[in-house]
């Protein structure tokens, strides 16, 4: 239970922080009005927040589009990397072979592939969820064969003691156990998806924010442009704090807890 | 009968200049339904002669015999308790004493039912939804000790249980645990450094020598009926304490052979 003097304290932290913001926007109002800085360069607060309004079906259309391919992406390749990390548990070959592959072809920044991605997968659709895939696969692939081998060598000895099987073993202790080191992967991958998907609309695409940021951006509509980056900001730190919310509820037993715990 | 048989045991770790000898030429035999304390100095091997004996670990000399078979790995029907309560911090209290069922392949049902009265048996009521991290270490040490007498065990081999429990806690333990075995008298070793505890709950208490470990005395405990603390502090109980205490004693005093 949090004291009022915690609550006090709290509030006027926040406070602090939306004073901040309003005098950052208002020093950015004044400094575009007083030099007359042209909105392609640098729009003003005012006219970011009219283009806001006025675009908003457009901008939400787009921004959808965008999160349908993050969406889709992200599943896929949360899927593969964790089937890809149970497979390698179980395959003492895949893990002398496959492992430092991954790493090799993680090496490459993704970026550099989105061309050869698009030119692969096409114009549309695909060629965004391809990227997600490609990004969001090693993260989850390489937190989830973390989560599932790094586990308290007590427990794994506990599950001995009772004769366990190793699938027993694998279903009543590596995977529940991973399951808090999969959301860390998913945490880390998130944001990289969410650039991923827009570097590739950049490349070629039909559709999506990342198409409509170029398109404003090649008509010099500066406030348009900059509405789409506070959309994309304020989707990307909703979906985070959505990861945040899941993880809070699904993962209460977080290991650092455990840690301290043991030592106890 | 003889649930265990130990036959001149050895066990080492390391080879080479860093060989360590951990148990040499251990021999001794557990009764079915007996409860014997294994009681040493420090490093004596306390716990890799029970983990051979729990076919946890893998020895060089002699043999172990458990129920007539040399062991591979654990079997059911036996229950291990670690010094660590390991509670799997995932699962609620409920959940934790289930795992052991779970594993077996037991009625989940019927298990849950006598998980439930188990837990109510230790003082837990009211637990049950509890998660590991919410609980003071006695109480996830009767988590694990409600965990592993769930299935029933014919064997229950116990590694310092209740080492890192106050001294009341400890004791209201140990009453519970003498409690069920007298009610159920599954074969019981338990390993501990506390000579009271040893004498509370044994019929025999098998005392080590410094590493590398070997038998130095076995003394029979022949309180018989009901027990209680009380009865350690005057004769005959107090006569036990006194000779594993000087047993003990030399046992520490002793050089390694």
């Amino acid at each position: 239970m949090e004291t009022i003097d915690l609550k006090v304290e709290r509030l006027r932290f926040l406070l602090y922080q939306i004073g901040l913001v309003a005098v950052i926007i208002v020093g950015w109002q004044g400094y575009v009005l007083e030099f007359n800085v042209p909105s392609y360069i640098l729009p003003a607060p005012t006219a970011i927040g009219l283009a806001l309004w006025t675009d908003s079906q457009i901008l939400l259309a787009n921004m959808l589009v965008t999160l349908y391919e993050v969406s889709l992406g992200f599943a896929l390749g949360a899927s593969v990397g964790i089937i890809s990390a149970m497979a390698l548990l179980f395959s003492k070959f895949l893990r002398s072979t496959f492992y430092a592959l991954t790493v090799a072809i993680q090496a490459i920044p993704k970026s550099a592939m989105a061309p050869t991605i698009v030119l692969w997968l096409g114009i549309g659709i695909y060629s965004k969820i391809g990227m997600v895939v490609l990004i969001t696969y090693f993260p989850v692939f390489a937190y989830a064969i973390v989560g599932m081998t790094a586990i308290d060598p007590e427990l794994i000895e506990l599950l001995d003691s009772m004769a366990a099987t190793e699938s027993q073993v694998f279903v009543k202790l590596r995977l529940p156990h991973s399951l808090y080191y999969i959301i860390q992967g998913f945490k880390i991958a998130l944001p990289y998806s969410m650039v991923g998907a827009i570097v590739a609309e950049f490349v070629a695409s039909q559709a999506g924010i990342g198409n409509l940021i170029l398109i404003a951006s090649s008509i010099l509509d500066g406030p348009r442009v900059f509405a789409a980056m506070v959309l994309v900001s304020t989707t990307s730190l909703i979906l985070y704090w959505a990861l945040a919310f899941i993880e809070a509820k699904v993962v209460r037993w977080a290991p650092i807890r455990q840690t301290l715990l043991a030592g106890a | 009968m003889t649930t265990i048989a130990v036959r001149t045991l050895t066990k080492s770790y390391g080879s080479g200049s860093d060989r360590l000898t951990a148990l040499d030429n251990v021999s001794f035999e557990v009764n079915t339904g007996e409860f014997l304390s294994i009681i040493g100095p420090s490093g004596c091997g306390k716990t890799t002669l029970l983990k051979i004996i729990a076919g946890l670990l893998s020895y060089e000399g002699g043999e172990v015999i458990v129920e007539g078979k040399v062991l591979t790995g654990a079997t059911k029907g036996m229950a291990f308790i670690f010094q660590n309560p390991a509670l799997l911090p995932w699962r609620r209290v409920l959940g934790n004493v289930l795992l052991s069922t779970e594993i077996s392949g037991q009625s989940h049902d019927l298990a849950e039912q006598q998980a439930r009265e188990m837990i109510r048996l230790v003082g837990l009521n009211g637990a049950e939804n509890k998660f590991p991290h919410e609980l003071s270490r006695g109480m996830q040490s009767r988590v694990a000790l409600c965990r592993a007498m769930l299935p029933k065990p014919r064997l229950l081999l116990m590694d310092e249980p209740f080492a890192s429990l106050d001294a009341l806690t400890r004791e209201r333990l140990d009453s519970e645990l003498r409690k069920i075995w007298t009610a159920t008298r599954f074969t019981a070793v338990f390993v501990t450094h506390n000579i009271a505890e040893a004498v509370y709950l044994s019929e025999r208490v098998l005392v080590m020598t410094k590493r590398p470990g070997h038998v130095r005395d076995i003394v029979r405990v022949d309180l018989n009926g009901e027990r209680s603390w009380g009865q350690l502090d005057g004769p005959p109980g107090a006569s036990y304490l006194g000779e594993i205490r000087s047993a003990l004693a030399s046992a520490m005093n002793e050089s390694p052979n």
